[in-house]
């Protein structure tokens, strides 16, 4: 399916949700796991390194597997939005999934 | 704000008719419009006073003596010393010419030992500094509103008090007759019915037409307001009775009754008694519970002696933070557990028992055992309105005693203990043990927990409150604000261990009002040698900055810490919410709900209204020094701030 999503206010995003720590990707390179964790609105809940907060778990160095982790974010249990394949690629997830796993916790 | 009422006056009714030059000044205006034709003199006279212009001015004469333009006492002197019999030490206003009479009184007449006027920029902060001030002292604050305009500005602090249930005792000018009003603006600052504005979310109004009638009426709101279930009241106070001349004196005020509050029916707290020693997992949570300073103390005495968990739901500071029966934290799990459940002064106990998804497809499910027995104890029932829903879902019970919480306590504790065998108190004591491990556990776990992130910029709300705290443990601090935003660190680091320290109000859960309520427990710190603390969000501070110049002006010790999150970030979760919902691009959520390009400088804005400042503070080491300078200059008497750059929760 194609995804909708443009990247186009992703660095307006960026600048937002990452805070001075975040630096946009440039123009001719895909965004990183980093980038797309704050593009795609994970920092809003988890925080910008995945720390988590009274809105969202802490995601940082997650011990879940990806699979679970990408049953989660598509199907998610409780009160997580569901990020479906037309807003988040298998990719884009991977990236994120990659992204938080390096985070400390 | 005052009004534009700037025309040309002549002489009013008010003052012409009552005077002893009556007969001059209106017979030569009368005399001009005779000449003109007028058919019957009493009507003429009329015209001619209400418009000298149609009479021909140069045949208008005003008064030739003072005293038909002076008086030495006015109505509004009088309601000046109800104010005083009542203990009322501080007015907040926003001026307006309705209640100009009153002002004016307030300043002169009232003089030293009078009510001091406290200058508030927006009606919607003279409301929250009321909120705030009667939460600290446990007293109402006055507060003067202009009709019409400064009463709807006022409003979203008035449904605050209302759904918090925090006196404020509120004085709306008008003018009520018609005859009296100037053109234009006096008609658009006048109502029939100024209540009617916000009848809905007041616990009671009056419209008193005698000096007699607003002493009767402002001692009984006075009563209303400050008995429980407590509430804003509004009096709406005539603008000619404030300025005529009058001679009614102290006898007219009626002596205030001392309303003691409603304790629950003794058999029913007895037989909850009875309930609680049978349990095995009892759990007590508190939620608008402490209503005075007596409050916490009871319910560790209630806690201890069953050796049961607390949960404290923040509606008011309930319980130590540190205390080893507090389990506010480990919530799901020792709800989940419990056999009985007593809830005192519950808000919102559905969403305690319960879980309920924010989903396209709504799910519920129980968040407590089938068996568990449900018993609450409090008085948030009395006194519902109908409009609002303020009052949340309702819950059927197994015990729903009608009585104030904290004055029901002393009641329920003596009947435990007359129950409690040897048995009993063996048991108690054993699940005391095991639940202090547990608290102890989560406390650690917490404190661990706020490390993460330590030296991430923007500054993680856990540094941002554990540098906080290393900045005032020392000094006799009051939070002022809700911890909500910030992850609720203050209470998961803090030692707030005494009934005054924490002003918990969540109110109608709408901003605008948290720097208004800083400022007010300010100007109760300021009397008594402390240090009000404001974690302060920005998006918040923008509805109503001028309260931050109220800070300067008065001198509060007031030091404000900027959680600074650049956005109303809980609507950008709602925005994003809604985007995944519909499969659109999460990223533009940050339209509309975001406070950059350009970046707001809250130490530039505090500067301008006279605030010490500093920040933006975007590097997590250079936070310690500035709170600590920030400290220093508070405890001199002025306020502070500190701008800081932070993660969103």
């Amino acid at each position: 399916m194609a995804r909708l999503v443009s990247t186009a206010p992703l660095a307006a995003a960026l600048a937002l949700l990452s805070g001075a720590a975040a630096q946009a990707a440039p123009a001719s390179q895909p965004p990183s796991g980093k980038d797309l964790y704050a593009a795609r609105g994970c920092s809003a809940c988890h925080g910008t390194h995945g720390l988590g907060s009274i809105s969202g778990p802490r995601l940082a160095g997650t011990p879940l597997p990806f699979e679970a982790f990408a049953t989660q974010v598509r199907n998610p249990r409780a009160q997580m939005p569901p990020y479906s394949r037309q807003v988040l690629s298998d990719a884009e997830l991977r990236l994120i999934y990659d992204f938080i796993k390096t985070q400390t916790p | 704000m005052d009004d534009l009422g700037s025309k040309p006056r002549g002489v009013s009714r008010r003052g012409l008719l009552g005077g002893a030059a009556v007969a001059g000044a209106a017979g030569a205006a009368l005399g001009a419009a005779e000449a003109a034709g007028a058919a019957a003199p009493e009507q003429a006279r009329a015209a001619a006073v209400r418009d000298p212009a149609r009479a021909g001015a140069a045949e208008f004469q005003a008064p030739d003596t003072a005293a038909a333009l002076t008086l030495d006492r006015s109505g509004s002197d009088f309601m000046v010393d109800v104010l005083k019999a009542l203990g009322v030490r501080y007015v907040a206003a926003n001026p307006g010419s309705t209640f100009r009479g009153l002002h004016e009184s307030v300043v002169n007449y009232g003089g030293e030992a009078g009510p001091e006027l406290i200058t508030c920029l927006h009606e919607e902060t003279s409301v929250a500094m009321a909120v705030g001030y009667a939460l600290a002292t446990g007293k109402p604050l006055a507060v003067f509103l202009h009709s019409n305009v400064g009463l709807q500005h006022a409003s979203m602090s008035i449904y605050h008090a209302f759904a918090d249930r925090v006196p404020v005792l509120m004085f709306a000018g008008n003018l009520i007759d018609a005859d009296e009003r100037r053109p234009l603006i006096e008609w658009l600052h006048a109502s029939q019915d100024n209540g009617a504005l916000v009848r809905d979310f007041v616990k009671w109004d009056d419209q008193p037409v005698s000096l007699a009638h607003f002493a009767e009426s402002t001692v009984r709101a006075y009563d209303q307001a400050v008995s429980v279930p407590a509430g804003p009241v509004l009096i709406s106070v005539d603008a000619k009775l404030q300025e005529e001349a009058t001679t009614v004196g102290a006898e007219a005020i009626p002596r205030l009754n001392a309303s003691l509050p409603p304790v629950g029916d003794l058999g029913a707290v007895r037989a909850v008694a009875d309930q609680l020693c049978a349990a095995e997992a009892p759990v007590i949570l508190a939620d608008r519970y402490a209503r005075t300073e007596a409050g916490m103390g009871l319910l560790v005495q209630l806690a201890e002696l069953l050796g049961a968990p607390v949960i404290d739901a923040g509606g008011r500071n309930n319980f130590p933070t540190d205390h080893p029966l507090n389990l506010s934290f480990d919530r799901p799990r020792v709800v989940a557990r419990a056999d009985v459940i007593l809830a005192l002064e519950p808000v919102d106990l559905w969403g305690v028992l319960h879980r309920q998804t924010d989903q396209l497809a709504k799910t519920t499910r129980s968040a407590v055992s089938d068996k568990v027995k449900v018993l609450t104890l409090g008085t948030s029932d009395l006194g519902l309105h109908s409009n609002l829903q303020s009052f949340q879902r309702y819950v059927g019970v197994d015990a729903s005693i009608v009585g104030d919480a904290e004055a029901s306590l002393p009641v329920l504790i003596a009947a435990i203990q007359a129950g409690r065998t040897p048995a009993m108190k063996a048991a108690w004591a054993k699940r005391a043990t095991a639940l202090a491990e547990q608290s102890a556990t989560i406390r650690t776990r917490d404190r661990a927990a706020a490390r993460a992130g330590w030296g991430d910029s923007p500054v993680t709300t856990g540094r941002l409150c554990a540098e906080l705290w290393e900045a005032i443990k020392d000094e006799d601090w009051v939070l002022t604000s809700s911890t909500f935003f910030v992850s609720m660190w203050p209470e998961r680091l803090w030692k707030i261990d005494k009934p005054h320290q924490h002003i918990c109000s969540l109110g109608a859960g709408g901003i605008g009002v948290g720097i208004g309520v800083a400022a007010g427990v300010a100007l109760a710190c300021k009397a008594q040698g402390r240090i009000a603390v404001n974690i302060q969000g920005d998006g918040d501070l923008l509805y109503a900055p001028g309260a931050l110049w109220t800070a300067a002006h008065h001198r509060l010790p007031l030091l404000t810490v900027m959680h600074n999150n650049r956005a109303y970030h809980q609507e950008l979760m709602h925005i994003q919410r809604m985007a995944l919902r519909h499969q659109r691009d999460v990223g533009r959520s940050v339209i509309g709900t975001t406070l950059t390009d350009p970046s707001i400088d809250y130490a530039k804005l505090a500067e301008g209204m006279g605030v010490w400042a500093e920040g933006p503070v975007t590097s997590p080491d250079k936070l310690a020094p500035a709170l600590r300078r920030a400290v220093a200059v508070v405890k001199s008497g002025r306020p502070a701030l500190v701008d800081v750059h932070t993660e969103p929760r």
